[in-house]
């Protein structure tokens, strides 16, 4: 479980995150939404530790990490697996290369068992045969399995997503929200994901905050989300026609 | 202001590259791959430059030898003193601050802007250290080789410039390259490429890694890179220079 209380972040003057309270609860995909520009990403890189808070408190089932030593730190992050927007896969090495890469820092294991580990992580992802290809000579949607492959390869508490499904046609994207579904009740993970594709929240959002202007406006679980009463979440989420009717045929 | 904020920043971040690697053995690994990278795919541009500018240097002082007075043997060891002292050390690391210096600063610049630096960061990794200590380190090794080679290349280009050319003989050319020779100089140009190597490593690095933005800023990143490590690199020749001579 990760928590995190009074969170606030200044870039120079301006305040990108105003005292957030939110709660991410383990084997559930916590879902942080908003619009672009909302903060959602600076809060999800401050709960990876890659931006100092200014203030407030996270802690990763009770372990703080504002401010932690380090040494203490690094232990956490090789507890957490991270899938950034574009995959940021190593350019230069291989996919079985990259995906073995936090087995080769981190893991005693022989050379043997790393590329066992590593092969079995691509097949969980449901990638096969693609060992030898390089990240330039795949599609998108692998790019993203590929990452997703090497985020669970040290077995991670705790899985990070900023926007896992951007630049993804919409039936990846729901081969990668299953597949990052149910990753997080196989290995009971923490998984937070950083989104605003709609098709994600309804499909996979158990437990949903909704960031507002570097506030948090809002938190539930999506079947809440349908009778929400809070303006800037029902214009976030309702804006198009189709899903303002299917809200309405909903209700 | 701007200048010490730079220098500054840059003072950091070397700093972070000195520090202990997570696993020796995947640093180890990283350094082969940029003796490759950097030093076996340069080789050959620099034995290029140097058989051709060997040749000119031969020909050149050839010609600037008018007076019947001066002996043929000061072709030979103008030659190899220039290319000793100066070319070889000096202008080769010049040419490989452009093609290193670029290659450095786009290849950590695209990793930055494509979250590739923060995706390091989020495992844990010093990212400086990881990417930026096995170029160094294979740039300390390979350039002072880069020099050797560079020197006996520009002396069989002069060589063979100069005889073919009718200017200079065999013995005159050898005699010339055995005149006066002083060791030391040959210290001093590997003490000078070490220095050259940290710069056009070390530079282009730090611009690559604090690129912020896109492509463009990618480009400029490179081309800022290249510009400072070759000026760098003159001011430490000159300061070397009056150190060491």
């Amino acid at each position: 479980m990760i928590e995190v209380q009074h969170v606030t972040k200044f870039f120079d003057t301006k305040r990108v995150l105003d005292d957030i309270d939110a709660t991410f609860e383990k084997g559930k995909v916590n879902l942080i939404i908003g619009k672009s520009g909302s903060g959602k990403t600076v809060l999800l890189k401050s709960l990876i530790g890659l931006l100092p808070v200014d203030e407030g408190v996270i802690t990763f089932d009770g372990r703080e990490i504002t401010g932690a030593h380090a040494r203490n730190m690094k232990e956490i992050r090789q507890e957490m697996g991270v899938v950034f927007q574009g995959g940021a896969l190593f350019d230069s090495l291989s996919v079985l290369d990259n995906v073995r890469f936090p087995l080769d820092l981190f893991s005693r294991a022989t050379e043997g068992e790393k590329r066992e580990r590593a092969i079995a992580s691509l097949r969980r992802v449901n990638l096969e045969n693609v060992e030898t290809l390089y990240p330039a000579e795949l599609s998108g949607g692998m790019k993203k399995r590929v990452a997703i492959a090497r985020a669970i390869v040290l077995r991670p508490r705790y899985l990070f997503c900023d926007e896992p499904n951007s630049g993804l046609d919409p039936l990846t994207s729901i081969v990668i929200d299953n597949l990052l579904s149910e990753l997080t009740h196989e290995y009971g993970m923490t998984t937070i994901i950083n989104t605003h594709d709609m098709n994600s929240v309804f499909e996979i959002g158990e437990n949903i905050i909704f960031i507002h202007q570097g506030k948090k406006e809002w938190e539930g679980d999506r079947e809440m989300l349908l009778k929400t009463t809070n303006e800037a979440l029902d214009e976030f989420l309702f804006t198009s026609k189709f899903n303002r009717m299917v809200k309405e045929r909903i209700a | 202001m701007k200048f010490l904020e730079t220098t500054g920043n840059y003072i950091l971040f070397m700093r972070r590259i000195f520090a202990k690697p997570e696993k020796a053995r995947v640093y180890f690994r990283g350094v082969t791959d940029e003796l490759e990278k950097l030093g076996l795919n340069s080789i050959v541009l620099v034995m290029i430059i140097s058989f051709f500018i060997g040749a000119v240097l031969t020909l050149q002082t050839a010609y600037n030898m008018s007076n019947p007075m001066l002996p043929r043997y000061l072709i030979g060891y103008l030659t190899r003193e220039t290319l000793l002292l100066e070319f070889s050390s000096t202008i080769v690391s010049l040419i490989l601050a452009g093609k290193i210096g670029s290659n450095i600063a786009s290849e950590i610049g695209t990793m930055r802007i494509t979250e590739q630096i923060e995706a390091l960061e989020a495992m844990g990794i010093n990212s400086v250290s990881y990417l930026v200590g096995p170029k160094i380190a294979a740039a300390l090794v390979i350039n002072p080789v880069l020099y050797v080679f560079s020197v006996f290349v520009g002396i069989i280009g002069g060589f063979l410039a100069g005889v073919s050319a009718g200017i200079v003989n065999y013995d005159d050319y050898l005699n010339g390259l055995r005149l006066d020779f002083n060791p030391y100089y040959v210290t001093y140009s590997i003490v000078k490429t070490l220095f050259f190597a940290l710069i056009f490593t070390s530079i282009p690095a730090f611009y690559g890694y604090n690129v912020r933005g896109g492509a463009l800023e990618v480009g400029k990143a490179s081309t800022r890179a290249v510009v400072d490590s070759s000026i760098t690199i003159l001011v430490a020749n000159l300061v070397l220079t009056r150190i060491l001579l």
